[in-house]
């Protein structure tokens, strides 16, 4: 025992010369930057989080130039990305917003590459991502959730760019993988995802309306009904798919009315969906 | 279009518009979706409409296949409940079937001649649309159709081994596949991608943009480099609606939508071919080797066989011949 302790000692002494001591720091750092992130979601001024958030991505930045692979500054920083610009750019600064989810993709498939099952999986063909996914685990839920949320989001607002649109594939089998593996994650984040994705495709291209009601209803179960981007998501897409004027405006007022934080780390993104919730009432013409 | 000039329009529309009630809207509905090349230069094209005609003349635009499927969007169309559409060769043969001669099998060699046979034969297709109760804004052609597959092919011989898709109800890829000694697997296009991941099918054919929005190309591996025909699309206008305007507005009207649909056109030519780009580049699909001289022979005379079994049917068999004959004077032109 004691000999064994001293061997292990004698280790962690040899590893921690130089370049290898600032890395335990930033691993420390990195690890109480992930426990804090949760009161950054917590947050209910909208604009100081947007200020908050893009300061912190920034520190985070920093901190990968010293170790690009740390898995969990690279999760951090592609939930900051993506979520970034999902409530503070996409609707009203597109481009910015395609820019941050390419961003929250990159950082999402840097953790995905330092693991072994997943390296390449940016570039593979979408069998061998499948076949990839086959080996994943409840453990790169948070790796593979943000990965694939930015891909699509960056898919997304990319429809004129070709090279975007013909990895769509790969982002939703991802998104598919996390749903069989951990369905609640993020709010029920997988169902939320596959809802919009088969509302806002036209039939001929798979979309399907009847899929995505079963996939807002799923997340609702998930979330207790009390996320409300959720609302605010079926009302956008399937909503409008199935174009049901009434149920748009009763879920975007459900929003409007509803508890803004009733769940935990869910209070921003509540409060974004009720601004959310108005804008989109305001372009209800356009769409029905 | 950028902000500041998104102002500007807004401002001129205010001072132009006069009362909303004298606003005419055309209700136009589409597939392609909201930030596709398709909707940004419609886009464009309703912002300059409004500004040319005043403020009297807008389009209202249902995209991303909201208004249903060409076939649900034709009938909206003819009782007034769309006045406009973007269809595809489906939805404008429901329409007019006899402008689907645009979409023979083997018939164009290049876009040039497309736009050629559009030129030479304008009159006439516009008086076949006129005749059904539409009026054409502006072609828009989907592109080349390829044919994408799991197994390489190096000729039409190959594809007989080849468990090959037909869109459920499409004589032109029947009559195409008829030619070749194929019997192809009928399907809906929804149940296309599910088909090629469970084998039923192994081989589909679209053009190279359709086929990355249909996915296909994640199911498939090769592409071969002989394009079976052009698939056509065309925007249309119920002529209803058109002889309710004042002169005026049908000349702004048709005076605008000729420069953006055809740049429309030439911007889905591009997207085509980045597209084709990517599929090879990118997403590792391998596309066949030129066929040789004897092949594009062989394609000649399968083409003829297989669009002389369509005259009658679709188009009159004096049409194609006409048609035909165009073409090869055309060739006969460039070979001098």
């Amino acid at each position: 025992m004691t000999r064994l302790r001293w061997t292990g000692l004698l280790a962690l002494a040899l590893g921690l010369s130089g370049c290898s001591l600032k890395l335990v720091a930033l691993r420390q750092t990195a690890a109480l930057l992930e426990q804090g992130v949760g009161a950054f979601y917590d947050e209910s001024d909208t604009e100081l989080a947007q200020q908050a958030l893009g300061s912190q991505l920034k520190m985070v930045e920093a901190f990968l130039r010293s170790d690009p692979a740390d898995p969990k500054l690279n999760i951090i920083a592609s939930q900051g990305y993506g979520a970034y610009a999902f409530l503070f750019l996409e609707g009203s600064k597109d481009d910015r917003a395609r820019e941050f989810y390419r961003r929250g993709r990159d950082f999402g498939m840097r953790t995905l590459d330092a693991s072994k099952a997943f390296k390449g999986l940016g570039t593979m063909d979408l069998a061998a991502v499948e076949a990839a996914l086959k080996t994943a685990s409840k453990k790169d839920v948070p790796a593979l959730f943000w990965t694939a949320y930015s891909w699509a989001g960056w898919v997304n607002l990319s429809r004129d760019d070709m090279e975007a649109v013909a990895d769509l594939p790969k982002a939703v089998s991802i998104m598919r993988r996390v749903y069989d593996l951990d369905p609640s994650y993020q709010f029920g984040g997988p169902d939320l995802f596959l809802g919009a994705y088969y509302a806002s495709r036209p039939k001929i291209l798979g979309g399907d309306p009847a899929k995505a009601k079963e996939h807002f209803e799923a997340a609702k179960k998930l979330n207790s009904g009390r996320y409300l981007l959720s609302m605010w998501l079926e009302a956008r897409y399937y909503a409008v798919a199935v174009q049901d004027e009434g149920l748009f405006t009763g879920l975007l007022e459900e929003v409007r009315s509803g508890q803004a934080g009733s769940l935990p780390n869910s209070r921003l993104a509540d409060e974004v969906a009720k601004l959310k919730a108005a804008a989109l009432l305001e372009k209800k013409d356009e769409l029905f | 279009m950028n902000f500041s000039k998104t102002i500007v329009v807004a401002a001129l529309l205010a001072l132009a518009a006069g009362p909303a009630s004298a606003q005419k809207v055309i209700k136009f509905a589409t597939l392609a979706p909201e930030g596709s090349t398709w909707m940004k230069v419609l886009g464009e094209l309703n912002a300059e409409l409004q500004m040319a005609s005043g403020g009297k003349l807008k389009f209202k635009i249902y995209a991303g296949g909201v208004s249903g499927d060409e076939k649900d969007v034709v009938k909206k169309m003819r009782i007034g409940q769309l006045h406009a559409a973007g269809l595809t060769g489906v939805g404008i043969g429901e329409i007019a079937p006899k402008l689907r001669i645009l979409d023979a099998p083997w018939l164009f060699d290049s876009v040039a001649e497309t736009d050629a046979v559009h030129a030479k034969f304008d009159k006439e297709f516009t008086q076949t649309l006129a005749d059904a109760g539409y009026v054409l804004l502006g072609w828009s052609d989907l592109g080349s159709v390829f044919v994408f597959s799991k197994a390489p092919f190096k000729g039409p011989e190959d594809m007989k081994k080849a468990k090959m898709w037909v869109w459920e109800g499409d004589p032109i890829a029947e009559a195409a596949y008829k030619a070749i000694g194929v019997s192809p697997i009928p399907l809906s296009v929804v149940d296309v991608l599910s088909s090629l991941q469970t084998g039923l099918i192994d081989a589909v054919y679209g053009p190279p943009m359709g086929v990355i929005a249909l996915q296909w190309h994640s199911r498939t591996k090769h592409i071969y480099s002989v394009p079976m025909a052009e698939a056509s699309g065309a925007v249309l206008l119920s002529k209803k609606f058109y002889d309710g305007l004042s002169l005026e507005e049908r000349k702004v009207l048709m005076e605008v939508s000729a420069k953006h649909l055809r740049r429309l056109l030439e911007m889905t030519r591009k997207e085509n071919a980045a597209a084709m780009d990517t599929l090879v580049k990118k997403q590792g699909l391998i596309l066949s080797e030129k066929p040789t001289a004897e092949t594009m022979k062989l394609y000649r005379e399968l083409g003829a066989k297989a669009r002389k079994e369509l005259a009658g049917r679709l188009y009159p068999a004096d049409l194609l011949v006409r048609v035909e004959g165009a073409l090869e004077e055309l060739r006969a032109r460039k070979a001098r």
